[in-house]
């Protein structure tokens, strides 16, 4: 589960800030944090062989949230353009939230900052809010901070951006997939996708199912707990990684490099678009 | 800690069987060839001594090599032709471009540094007392990874940024000097200099001990017979000692070429290829491995192989000279 | 040379060896800080990795030992296996017959190409000299393939399916063919400049070669085969390139040198473990490095300088 900001419980609570619902409540935040001289939002691209992902998860966030599902699809099929004023109007809006100077500081700093090290200073608050999946708890911890609503660090749901798409979620997540269609195979396969499995799996922490048969008293974690109810939530418009799910030339190749210098070197939107919808697959 | 048990004696035990099954073998096969007499005893050594080399030879690097460069015309998943598609698409892709002239600079720049600093001190190391100090000192990052040399230097050139303790050497230093230090894997072309540097760090040595040895065996009556006629240290230098050590300084520049091109580990680890200092051999690797394209790799690995060309043909022709000679 | 120039120009000696000593601890120096630092960054605790530079901290010293239990043993107490150690093993599990198996097969290839007469045996040598400048990059997708699939003209298998890409042994075998090429080459040096006088003797007592590689080749060439074997051994401890190709990652079989380079990338957790994990994958090659540096440094010579 993707759509989390990462935050610390107790700096909110020591500067007397409250958990945005919606973006609006977000950004006036932001701005009340700048006004502080505290840097809202953390930001790390740098993953090494895959440095830019990250940046991934962001477009992709304000794409769903900006225009639902069927877009998203198009996209992910190119049927949308990067090139497409929509594409470049989310990305855009990715821009003006996480290549603004006031609420980020170094703008290009993001790119040459590891994703572990992005948010090592949230619990004393060196930065405030890190847009990052439900995973990032387990890094937060290794480094010695306690997980919870009311502890050095927590997560929130990033807020939809417009009432037309409700409760936007982006995950990544495991397929089952079968290599042969023997009766047993199959039976595995079903129980795979049972409840009953999910259940059990979750029992033994660190996973998350979209199964709404699992109770939520399954999770041990606080966080994929919180994570769970978004994923179960019948109203939720969830899509799966678009970066995953698009050919590896693009997916991890173009978009990555693409993203990484438009944050680091300042390319423009225009030309990111240009180069990433250039190194499409020609089939 | 009962799992860790569990999964390491298998680990071992198929170390020490497959050694043990290798040397058994051998002993049997010497044990049965050398029985063999008259006629057939040469033909029957020759194959048992050179067959298991050849063997891997063909099948780990010639058949491959040769499949590589097929694969070279085919697309991403090798099962059909595309003609020179992957070669046009590296004259065109703006992204290639930079990787060739980044490429171009690692085999001109990293050799030459790399060489003339290990002469200068492998000379300087002939003049002092307890040189195996320091000789070991600067040899001792040969020992290290490239993985863990990029991560030696990611403390090195680590920025924070203004106003934040600089943990970082680098920034340190020029913050001591009262410059304002920079993202340094950001700054153009910069960056890719900072790159090579990593890679002279660990290879200098190398070029060192080898120039070091060949300016011992420089004959000391010579030396004398310079001196004597009253040659100084940069005459006697030019005149007598690098002519006699030209053929070793040739031997640390082709290396480091081979070795400069070649290099992928620091890009990776350090800039993941990005910010304008991506490389050819990981971008062959990130085609491969990373985007499943293996035309466009395959394509890659052929430029790569063509660029060591030249130093193949001059290292067989030397070979050849000194096998005449001797 | 500066004992010998001293009769002649005792001025002269003492200004450059001053200089020249100045110029050699300069580098040196520099040489070694980086290195220093982080050993220095190994033994810090999280907070002040970040927040402290190394160098102040060795004037405010608070160092501790638990980073390296944290990256040996991981975070989950009731598992060895969470840490790098079982990565660790495994580095050991490659390495040994990695080293082995190619300096044997190249000592004896070594030894035909020297001693055994036979028509193309130069054309053979040269061709596999020539090998040691292809890229590793040109091999690695054939053979992984060949691993995997097996080689096949038409339906007739050439090559069968090995099955072992994943396995130790698909990690041993490309270690042993690439190494193949330099070996060879090293070592034909080494056991060619055996005295010929002494093969012709055995020879005449009538030993065949398997005697006299035994009992002549093998016991002479042992300084040549011990500094190969440090070379190798190094290689292979430090290699990525084969390790992510043919080892997939996983603690079953990838050795720590690509766990490190984890550590830096997608899956890791960020500097504070970096460093006493990069500093327990350097220990092994340095300890083996100034131990028997005496014995590498003669095979590098025997390789690359003609006397």
């Amino acid at each position: 589960m993707k759509s989390f900001v990462w935050y610390s419980p107790k700096q909110f609570k020591e500067n007397g800030y409250t958990v945005p619902k919606t973006w609006d409540e977000m950004t006036a935040l932001a701005d009340k944090m700048a006004g502080n001289d505290q840097i809202a939002f953390c930001g790390g691209l740098g993953s090494g062989g895959a440095t830019g992902w990250p940046g991934t998860d962001w477009v992709e966030q304000m794409v769903l949230r900006e225009y639902g599902s069927k877009v998203y699809a198009d996209w992910v099929s190119h049927k949308v353009k990067f090139s497409d004023p929509k594409i470049k109007a989310a990305m855009q809006k990715v821009a003006d939230w996480m290549q603004n100077p006031k609420w980020v500081g170094d703008v290009k700093a993001i790119a040459t900052t590891s994703f572990q090290d992005a948010g090592a200073g949230i619990p004393e608050g060196k930065c405030m809010m890190l847009q990052q999946a439900s995973f990032y708890g387990n890094i937060l911890a290794d480094n010695g901070a306690t997980i919870s609503p009311t502890g050095d660090a927590f997560a929130f749901y990033l807020p939809a951006t417009n009432d037309n798409v409700t409760v936007p979620v982006v995950g990544g997540g495991e397929f089952t997939a079968a290599f042969s269609s023997r009766r047993e195979v199959k039976a595995v396969q079903a129980y795979l996708a049972s409840a009953t499995f999910a259940t059990s799996r979750v029992q033994l922490d660190n996973w998350l199912s979209a199964n709404s048969g699992v109770p939520l008293s399954a999770y041990k974690n606080p966080v994929d707990k919180l994570a769970a109810t978004y994923l179960a939530n019948p109203k939720s418009t969830f899509a799966f990684d678009a970066s995953d799910l698009m050919p590896a030339a693009v997916g991890a190749g173009a978009e990555w490099v693409e993203f990484t210098a438009w944050f680091g070197e300042g390319k423009s939107i225009a030309d990111v678009t240009k180069a990433i919808d250039a190194a499409w697959p020609a089939d | 800690m009962s799992d860790f048990i569990t999964t390491t004696i298998p680990k071992f035990t198929s170390v020490f069987s497959a050694i043990f099954v290798f040397f058994a073998v051998l002993a049997i096969l010497f044990a049965i060839a050398g029985r063999v007499n008259g006629k057939k005893a040469r033909p029957i050594a020759l194959t048992l001594f050179l067959g298991p080399a050849l063997i891997l030879l063909l099948a780990g690097l010639i058949i491959p090599a040769v499949r590589t460069i097929a694969f070279s015309f085919m697309n991403p998943d090798s099962n059909g032709w595309v003609g020179l598609a992957n070669y046009t698409w590296m004259l065109h892709d703006p992204n290639v471009k930079v990787i060739m002239i980044n490429t171009t600079l690692w085999i001109i720049v990293v050799p030459l540094f790399t060489a003339a600093l290990a002469l200068l001190l492998a000379v300087m190391l002939d003049r002092i007392k307890h040189e195996s100090i320091p000789k070991s000192l600067l040899f001792m990052p040969m020992a290290i990874s490239f993985v863990g040399a990029s991560i030696i230097f990611k403390f090195v050139y680590e920025y924070r940024r203004e106003g934040e303790v600089q943990i970082g050497l680098l920034s340190a230093i020029v913050e001591f000097f009262g410059s304002t230090p920079q993202n340094w894997m950001l700054s153009k072309p910069l960056n890719t200099f900072l790159l090579m540097i990593i890679y002279i760090w660990t290879q200098m040595g190398f070029g060192m001990v080898i120039l070091s040895a060949a300016i011992k065996a420089v004959p000391a009556d010579i030396v004398e017979a310079s001196a004597l006629d009253g040659a100084g240290g940069w005459r006697l230098f030019r005149n007598i000692t690098f002519p006699m050590v030209k053929s070793t300084f040739i031997v640390v520049l082709a290396t480091g070429v081979v070795g400069a091109l070649k290099v992928f580990d620091i890009v990776r680890t350090m800039t993941g290829g990005n910010f304008g200092t991506n490389v050819l051999a990981n971008e062959m690797y990130s085609q491969v491995f990373v985007q499943f394209n293996q035309g466009k790799g395959s394509a890659l690995a052929v430029v790569l192989f063509l660029l060591v060309t030249p130093i193949l043909v001059y290292n067989i022709r030397t070979l050849r000279k000194e096998r005449t000679i001797s | 040379m500066s004992a010998r120039l001293a009769n002649h120009t005792p001025g002269r000696k003492i200004f450059s060896s001053r200089l020249a000593a100045l110029v050699v601890w300069t580098i040196t120096i520099i040489w070694t800080v980086p290195t220093l630092g982080l050993l220095v960054t190994s033994f810090k605790t999280d907070k002040d990795i970040l927040g402290q530079p190394w160098w102040s901290s060795l004037l405010h010293p608070h160092f501790t030992l638990e980073n390296y239990a944290k990256v040996f043993l991981g975070n989950d107490t009731q598992s060895l296996n969470s840490g790098v150690l079982p990565y660790f093993i495994n580095s050991i599990v490659i390495t040994l017959p990695a080293t082995i198996f190619p300096i044997v097969i190249a000592t004896m290839a070594a030894y035909a190409l020297a001693w055994i007469r036979f028509r193309g045996s130069e054309f053979l040598f040269f061709s596999i000299f020539a090998l040691q400048v292809v890229p590793l990059q040109m091999s690695l997708v054939p053979l992984l393939l060949l691993f995997t699939g097996g080689a096949h003209i038409g339906s007739v298998t050439i090559f069968p399916a090995l099955g072992i890409a994943g396995d130790f042994a698909g990690i041993w075998l490309p270690h042993t063919m690439f190494a193949l090429p330099l070996a060879i080459y090293l070592l034909h040096n080494f056991i060619a400049s055996l005295p010929r006088d002494l093969m012709e003797a055995a020879h005449v007592d009538g030993a065949n070669h398997f005697k006299v590689f035994r009992m002549i080749v093998l016991p002479l060439a042992i300084p040549g085969i011990a500094a190969l074997s440090i070379f190798q051994f190094l290689w292979v401890w430090n290699d990525l390139l084969i390790a992510l190709t043919f080892a997939s990652g996983t603690e079953e079989v990838a050795p720590i040198n690509s766990k490190l380079a984890s550590l830096v990338g997608q899956y890791g957790s960020g500097y504070t473990q970096l460093s006493a994990g990069a500093f327990i994958t350097i220990a092994v090659p340095l300890i083996v490095f100034f131990s028997l540096q005496r014995y590498f440094v003669r095979g590098l010579l025997a390789g690359s300088v003609k006397s």
